[in-house]
């Protein structure tokens, strides 16, 4: 028996070298709206900072957003996403908006972890191979980064390699497995709650498909997890309950009219999918009908689908949350379906010829997006630095400004003011808040309630882009303004007009 | 001859339209063409037909098992494992214990600096947590689930020490995130060790009771 510690054979990382130029062109695609700009672009990382770096000072979990909605909004999250800028922070001395962009870094994760899902259910280098380029260059979680949807995009860039542990344990339900995927699974479900949802729903899925064949050696596999689950979680769970009780999901889910507006239509799901729908549509039946995979690889992957397309399409059903979100669920079975595909061919000269065709032009369209929606949600830049550091000189610690919705999420952690934000129902979660976002929403729109919004808040400024994008319409809200009798303009840059109430 | 061409003419057709629609929504997409064009509405039927293709085709094809590669019995281990189970390389320990004195000291003298920020935060945050983990759990695993581990045991695994700290109410200041890490990191060097020293105890036992 050696006595040696087993040594790293490096030589065995060297069939590995096709995962560099994945990973690479991930870090290329996704980092577009981190690196081309003077900040991160995207309207959402704005509140995941305030609620970390409300957590770094006082230490806990805080229950309110400090000054967003006027301090009166509660946290609609869960913590485990912006808490992980809150760690990076922490540890490397730096303040969180400097941490930022290890956002980038979990598009490695989600290569790798996509490479490894897909070797161990194809057990070909090839399909693991395709696998993770097309998840490098899937235009989905491109399009994520460009609006800073992070939390989101740091739980499913998690879901493969979650799913990848999750079918090693059913194969071999060992101690060592059982504390990996539960480290996983627990860790992974607090970090975004839509996301979380996903996870369960689809595990769940998976498991009742098993109990129904096989119940004995499921309730062996499940119950030990659950216990497991139960014990190393049970503060995520409860926070999860808690999250759910607070804001009344199961009426969001089911009698909420919010998410009308967004609902997936066939036009919007051909739009975003092209040109993945040969892979989702042709790929994934191949997937799903392979014989060289195992059933219960195939039934995860098809249990992820189904309940992505459930949400997609759940107006077709009476399920009211039909949120275009459900689509970035679709990487996987697009990641899977593509391999598929290419490996489907027996000539290798066809497998070459697809993989050089598609994973390119899929690559092609990444890049495209992600220049277009970066430029498009590019929101803080110098001149709105300029713009909230004019602010912080010249208004009191407890005057109220007025913004719409892009700068609605990105002031709150950029200044220490009580702030209202103009948002769309669709675009709020925690429902306290919608009276003031409408009130706002009158104060930029220029609508009947306008001039009692501004007396019932004592609004001191209000603040509107010079350009569009914004909701509400900025040329709208600057001629509203400009009409007021009681607003002045005090300050004009390129990106801000800041108008003072008198 | 003519049977194996026959065979692959559906193949072969789907490929080309897969290539001529693929091409098509490319230059789309860069502004050759524009979406209104014919060249365009070519392209994207040439998908959709190629898509309706690959469902006959997959309605049709016969499974065989001859297009599997030849690959190892298990892909996912390496037929390395050693009898005393995992135990922790040198060179990961002097990797923990240089990481970790160089980030404490660096954070305490110069927080915010680049070298923290860009090289120590993500070593110890997303790297050496999972690491030992993935080192005091498995030595067999094959390399490409060695990589995707440890970072997704190094952030989740964090994530759960630091739900726990919230939810017992210690304050999650930078020392408790620290020790979040530590803790973790700890956890995976020392299990081997506990294992060790297990193991020995219980040989020791034995050889007493074949002695009496």
């Amino acid at each position: 028996m050696s006595e040696r510690a087993s040594p790293i054979r490096w030589s065995s990382y060297r069939n590995l070298v096709w995962v560099i130029p994945c990973v690479l062109l991930a870090l290329l695609l996704r980092g577009v709206s981190i690196y081309q700009f003077a900040y991160p672009t995207g309207p959402d990382y704005g509140l995941h900072l305030l609620f970390a770096e409300q957590v770094l000072q006082t230490g806990a979990l805080p229950d309110y957003a400090e000054n967003y909605q006027l301090g009166l909004a509660t946290w609609p999250l869960l913590p485990g996403g912006p808490l992980i800028f809150g760690i990076a922070a922490a540890v490397s001395g730096e303040s969180v908006f400097s941490v930022i962009h290890v956002v980038l870094f979990f598009a490695v994760v989600e290569v790798i972890g996509t490479s490894a899902l897909a070797y161990q259910v194809f057990r070909r280098t090839d399909a693991a191979a395709a696998a993770g380029a097309i998840t490098a260059a899937l235009p989905l979680l491109v399009d994520m980064m460009t609006w800073a949807g992070y939390p989101n995009l740091i739980a499913v860039s998690l879901f493969p390699i979650c799913f990848a542990v999750w079918l090693r344990y059913w194969q071999t339900p060992n101690a060592r497995w059982l504390l990996v995927l539960t480290l996983l699974l627990c860790g992974t479900a607090s970090i975004h709650h839509l996301s979380t949802l996903w996870l369960v729903l689809t595990l769940g899925a998976f498991s009742v498909a098993h109990l129904l064949t096989a119940p004995r050696a499921t309730l062996r596999r499940l119950i030990p997890l659950g216990i497991a689950c139960a014990i190393v979680g049970l503060p995520i769970a409860l926070d999860a309950i808690a999250l759910t009780t607070q804001q009344d999901a199961a009426a969001v889910l089911t009698g909420s009219d919010r998410f009308d507006s967004t609902r997936v239509t066939w036009e919007i799901f051909a739009r975003v999918i092209t040109p993945m729908g040969l892979l989702l549509i042709a790929g994934v039946p191949l997937y799903l009908r392979s014989r060289q995979i195992d059933r219960a690889s195939r039934l995860l992957i098809g249990a992820l689908l189904l309940i992505t397309l459930l949400f997609c399409f759940g107006w077709l059903f009476g399920l009211r949350f039909y949120y275009t979100r459900a689509l970035y669920f679709l990487t996987l079975p697009i990641a899977f379906g593509g391999a598929s595909l290419i490996i489907a061919w027996k000539q290798r000269a066809l497998r070459w010829l697809t993989a050089l065709v598609l994973i390119p032009a899929i690559a092609i369209s990444g890049y495209v997006r992600a220049q277009t929606a970066s430029a498009y949600f590019e929101i803080v830049t110098p001149d709105l630095i300029e713009a909230v550091t004019w602010l912080d000189e010249y208004s009191a610690p407890d005057d109220v400004i007025v913004t719409g919705t892009f700068f609605g999420f990105q002031l709150t952690h950029l200044i220490d003011r009580p702030h209202l934000a103009a948002l769309t129902p669709d675009l709020i979660s925690n429902a306290e808040i919608l009276p003031l976002a409408a009130d706002a929403t009158a104060i930029m729109m220029g609508l009947d309630g306008m001039d009692s919004a501004l007396l019932t808040h004592n609004v001191r400024f209000v603040v509107v882009r010079t350009r569009l994008p914004d909701i509400p319409d900025p040329d709208r809200s600057r001629r509203v303004m400009e009409a007021h009798p009681r607003l002045r303009l005090v300050f004009r840059n390129a990106d801000a007009l800041i108008y003072e109430v008198r | 001859m003519t049977t194996r061409l026959r065979a692959s003419l559906l193949p072969i057709t789907i490929a080309c339209l897969i290539v001529i629609g693929t091409v098509g929504v490319v230059l789309a997409e860069i502004g050759r063409i524009a979406y209104t064009d014919l060249a365009y509405s070519i392209a994207e039927n040439a998908l959709v037909t190629a898509t309706a293709l690959v469902l006959v085709w997959t309605a049709l094809q016969r499974q065989k098992d001859d297009t599997a590669t030849t690959q190892p019995a298990d892909p996912l281990t390496l037929s390395r494992q050693t009898a005393s189970g995992p135990q922790t390389p040198a060179w990961l320990w002097a990797l923990v214990a240089i990481g970790n004195l160089a980030a404490v000291s660096l954070r305490l003298a110069a927080p915010g600096n680049s070298f923290s920020t860009f090289v120590l935060m993500p070593l110890l945050v997303f790297i050496l947590p999972g690491l030992t983990l993935q080192q005091a759990l498995f030595d067999d695993l094959a390399p490409l689930w060695a990589i995707a581990l440890v970072p997704a045991l190094s952030i989740t695994g964090q994530l759960v020490i630091v739900a726990w700290i919230l939810w017992i109410g210690i304050p999650l200041t930078p020392a408790a995130i620290f020790a979040a890490a530590g803790v973790l990191t700890l956890i995976g060097v020392l299990l081997p060790i506990a294992r060790r020293a297990i193991d020995r105890i219980t040989a020791r036992h034995a050889e007493r009771r074949s002695s009496v």
